[in-house]
């Protein structure tokens, strides 16, 4: 088996982990932003509600 | 300037935009129903694009570790589910995804078939439709029941676990209790072989799991709906990869395909779960179930016109 290929087959492994991880950093950044801007004396939703249908691969 | 020759044995080049839509739209899919969109995505890949079936298959599982690591990062805070019901199955899984993939190479090497009065047809794909037609239609079918149900129920059940047929009638020892989802005595060679099944339609479909193990831990365990999302994530998470890096080394896997899709699926996963927020729960999987439907039809159709 040529290292070629083997060194293909990790990258397809890695890549889209690494956006996976990428979209999960970047969507925590956001709330965290948006979490920030948010007026202070608001006592709601410290923690995003969760959504009505869970998330499941 | 914005086709692209995806190589590896696709042969023809493809439309990226509408290579992302169709992320896009499987991502918005998975984002506003709970499931990862994997058994849409490969029949989509081979019929709208004409992308060969296995190269499909190892596409498809491609992109879904993108989706797996970023759904287990969002789950692992809310501690649900059951993570010993992961490791015992994560074995027979790894085990059954390399027995697929095996079983789609032998496939891809029948060549083609001759069947009735019409010309020769490509044995994988022959076997890859049946496949989906029939896990879509177990698909509809259990949803159906659900939205039925749903309907008669009036109060929420909660986190209560009722013990499903797999943990009351299969009595094979040794056993292991899962307290998280307050289960005693659950056969593990039985989850073994389940992971080792769940894992053979990851090899050979390219789906992460999700539409056959949820109605597995929901009526075979009698697992709540929360804690059976947070359960086997990591497992599916583990089979996706080894059965990704598989389906390469057997030049299964357009790297290209896989990330245009996943980008597509990534900002789709946030519009529908966003989604969620303004239709009812009910309704949406009645719209998911019609959906199914209409795949169903279209690969029927398809089908049908190989072996005319």
């Amino acid at each position: 088996m040529h290292w070629g290929l083997i060194g293909y087959a990790v990258a397809c492994v890695v890549t889209p982990v690494a956006w996976g991880l990428l979209v999960v950093w970047a969507s925590n950044g956001v709330a965290h932003i948006a979490r920030r801007r948010r007026p202070s004396d608001s006592t709601e939703a410290e923690e995003p509600p969760i959504a009505p249908i869970d998330y499941h691969i | 300037m914005l086709e692209a020759r995806l190589g590896a044995g696709i042969g023809h080049a493809v439309f990226l935009p509408s290579l992302g839509m169709v992320g896009l739209l499987v991502g918005f899919i998975a984002g506003m129903y709970g499931m990862g969109g994997g058994f849409l995505l490969t029949p989509t890949l081979m019929y709208a694009f004409g992308v060969p079936a296995p190269m499909a298959v190892g596409s498809a599982l491609c992109q879904t570790c993108g989706t797996s690591i970023a759904s287990f990062l969002r789950y692992r805070h809310l501690r649900r589910g059951e993570p010993r019901i992961d490791m015992v199955m994560l074995g027979g899984s790894l085990i059954g995804v390399d027995a697929g993939t095996r079983l789609l190479g032998y496939l891809n090497h029948l060549g083609r078939w001759r069947i009735g009065r019409g010309g020769a047809v490509p044995a994988v794909q022959v076997v890859l439709d049946l496949l989906f037609i029939l896990l879509l239609t177990a698909t509809a079918l259990f949803i159906l029941r659900d939205v039925w149900q749903a309907r008669l129920q009036t109060q929420p059940r909660g986190d209560v676990t009722i013990p499903g047929p797999l943990v009351t009638r299969v009595r094979i020892p040794p056993y292991i209790d899962l307290p998280n989802v307050q289960l005693q005595q659950v056969s593990v060679p039985m989850m073994c072989y389940l992971g080792f099944l769940l894992g053979v339609a990851s090899g050979v479909m390219g789906i992460g799991g999700g539409v056959l193990f949820t109605p597995i831990l929901l009526y075979g365990f009698g697992l709540s709906a929360r804690n059976a999302a947070g359960t086997g994530i990591l497992l599916l998470f583990f089979t996706v990869c080894l059965g990704t890096f598989e389906q390469a080394l057997h030049g299964y896997v357009s790297l290209k395909l896989a990330m245009v899709v996943l980008v597509g699926s990534s900002i789709g996963t946030q519009l529908g779960a966003f989604t969620t927020n303004y239709l009812p729960n009910r309704k949406l999987r009645f719209i998911f179930m019609l959906l199914i439907f209409a795949v169903i039809a279209v690969i029927s159709w398809n089908l049908a016109h190989l072996l005319r």
